[in-house]
């Protein structure tokens, strides 16, 4: 479980978060939504301990989320993650040796489904490879907590669609709870379970995507449009 | 254990290129020296050379870091790792570490070497006895002030670093880091001349005889008596030294793991 409770994150005289609390439960997969600077990646950085609250505190599992919080989340972040003198095979070695749940087989596994080869330098990848690599990192350990900021950022439809198959495949539906920080909805619109609007650090809606299809009869982009005029 | 040890290989697989313009940088010195022993005709040019490497190897670290860090500092995604500051750090330290000892290594046979010449030749520098323990105790203070230094360096990045968070301090992090820097040396300044300090300094005193045999001619115009006159090394200075690197090194790593930020 993720709590926020009253977490205020202010850069400057700016609010990243303004505010907020609301809990987040295991076996969901939940989209936060919202405009850019609305708040999205530093509600995902405080989550993953890599930010601090100015005020409030976030807890993950019932434990303060600070730096080793990365035991129990995996972060994908939308920048590069990579060190670009490695091949792929050193990054996955990397990660083996640094999170306890990584698990290399299961890493081998999302390459070959991702159609990526160990031998590759990381510089000479493709923007949609590296986009493919940063979610096998991500899906090959077995992490309480997935965040993916921006994952189809930049890329294209084939290597959404690839993506996406492999959330499908890998995502523990049962135990993990996903937060999926973007303004593609197009794609991931079926995976979700709940969506999360925010705008200037604020949680303005939150609504279960089942029950907003049969009881208002809103697509999530409807849903949304409706939300950030109001 | 197997966490340090990824991260010692990533780093050593890191700064290899580092490494390798390292040691280029190195050779370039040595054949801009022979160059220039050459054109003057002077053969006390190579060995003063070689000395100068020596010397600079003290910044191989703190350098070293420094380059390490930027890299890291582009993204700080370094920091999602589970694993403590110490780890993080020691681990640059050790990678660094082991770069900087190879070349070090190197650059002391290579002053060995020239300076064996130009003994023989009766020139500028010279060992008159024991040139072995000289030579190991040159390359352990220079081992000594580049940890020094590259703990400092740690130090100061990670301070600049958690600056980010502070709105004010924003904009202003390099003078008030030069503002720090110059505080402090004020005040060791001032306690290293305290009565109490220097009394302190004297307990524990080694005295180095063999030191006294390193002799330092320049052309004919400086007797060729000993230079070095009391050699003497303060081990409560040594730790004293010791426990401030220690405790820089925990406040590096209290910054890293509460203050800074991706």
């Amino acid at each position: 479980m993720i709590e926020f409770q009253n977490v205020t994150k202010k850069y400057g005289r700016e609010y990243g978060l303004n505010d907020v609390t609301y809990s987040l439960e295991k076996g969901k997969i939940y989209g936060l939504l919202g405009p850019n600077g609305s708040g999205k990646s530093t509600t995902l950085k405080l989550i993953a301990g890599l930010v601090h609250p100015t005020s409030g505190q976030v807890l993950v599992n019932g434990k303060l989320a600070n730096r080793k919080i990365a035991n129990e989340v995996a972060y994908l972040t939308e920048l590069d993650m990579f060190y670009q003198p490695f091949k792929i095979k050193d990054m996955i070695d990397f990660y083996a040796t640094q999170f306890q749940d990584f698990r290399i087989d299961r890493a081998n596994e999302l390459l070959q489904f991702m159609k990526l080869d160990k031998e590759k330098n990381i510089k000479q990848l493709s923007k949609g490879n590296r986009g493919r690599l940063k979610l096998v990192l991500a899906l090959a350990r077995e992490a309480s907590v997935l965040l993916l900021d921006e994952p189809f950022s930049g890329l294209d439809p084939m290597v959404r669609d690839s993506i996406v198959k492999g959330l499908l495949s890998y995502i523990d539906f049962d135990n993990q709870i996903v937060i999926i920080a973007t303004h593609e909805i197009d794609e991931i619109e079926p995976l979700l379970d709940e969506v999360l609007a925010i705008q200037d650090g604020k949680i303005i809606g939150r609504h279960n995507v089942e029950e907003l299809r049969e009881m208002e009869g809103l697509s999530i982009i409807e849903w949304m449009k409706r939300t950030f005029k109001e | 254990m197997r966490a340090f040890k990824g991260l010692f290989i990533k780093e050593i697989k890191l700064s290899r290129n580092w490494f390798l313009i390292g040691l280029a940088l190195f050779i370039l010195a040595i054949f801009a020296g022979l160059a220039l022993k050459r054109y003057f005709n002077e053969p006390e040019i190579l060995p003063i050379v070689s000395i100068m490497i020596l010397v600079a190897h003290g910044l191989y670290l703190p350098a070293f870091l420094i380059t390490s860090l930027n890299t890291e500092g582009q993204s700080q995604l370094w920091l999602h790792n589970p694993n403590s500051g110490v780890k993080l750090f020691l681990a640059k330290l050790a990678a660094g570490s082991v770069y900087f000892l190879i070349s070090l290594l190197l650059a002391m046979f290579f002053v060995h070497w020239q300076v064996n010449l130009s003994d023989h030749g009766g020139g500028v520098t010279e060992f008159i006895e024991e040139p072995f323990p000289n030579m190991m105790l040159m390359g352990v203070a220079i081992v000594l002030s580049s940890i020094y230094l590259g703990v400092w360096v740690l130090f100061y990045w990670s301070f600049y670093h958690s600056l980010k968070r502070v709105p004010i301090a924003r904009n202003f992090r390099w003078p008030i880091l030069i503002g720090f820097w110059i505080l402090l040396e004020v005040v060791s300044n001032y306690i290293q001349n305290l009565p109490f300090y220097k009394n302190l300094k004297q307990s524990g005193v080694i005295s180095l005889d063999f030191m006294k045999s390193i002799k330092i001619e320049v052309g004919d115009s400086l007797d060729t008596g000993k230079v070095v006159e009391a050699a003497e090394i303060s081990l409560t200075n040594g730790i004293i030294y010791a426990a401030v690197v220690i405790l820089v090194f925990f406040i590096a790593v209290w910054l890293l793991e509460r203050k800074v930020e991706v």
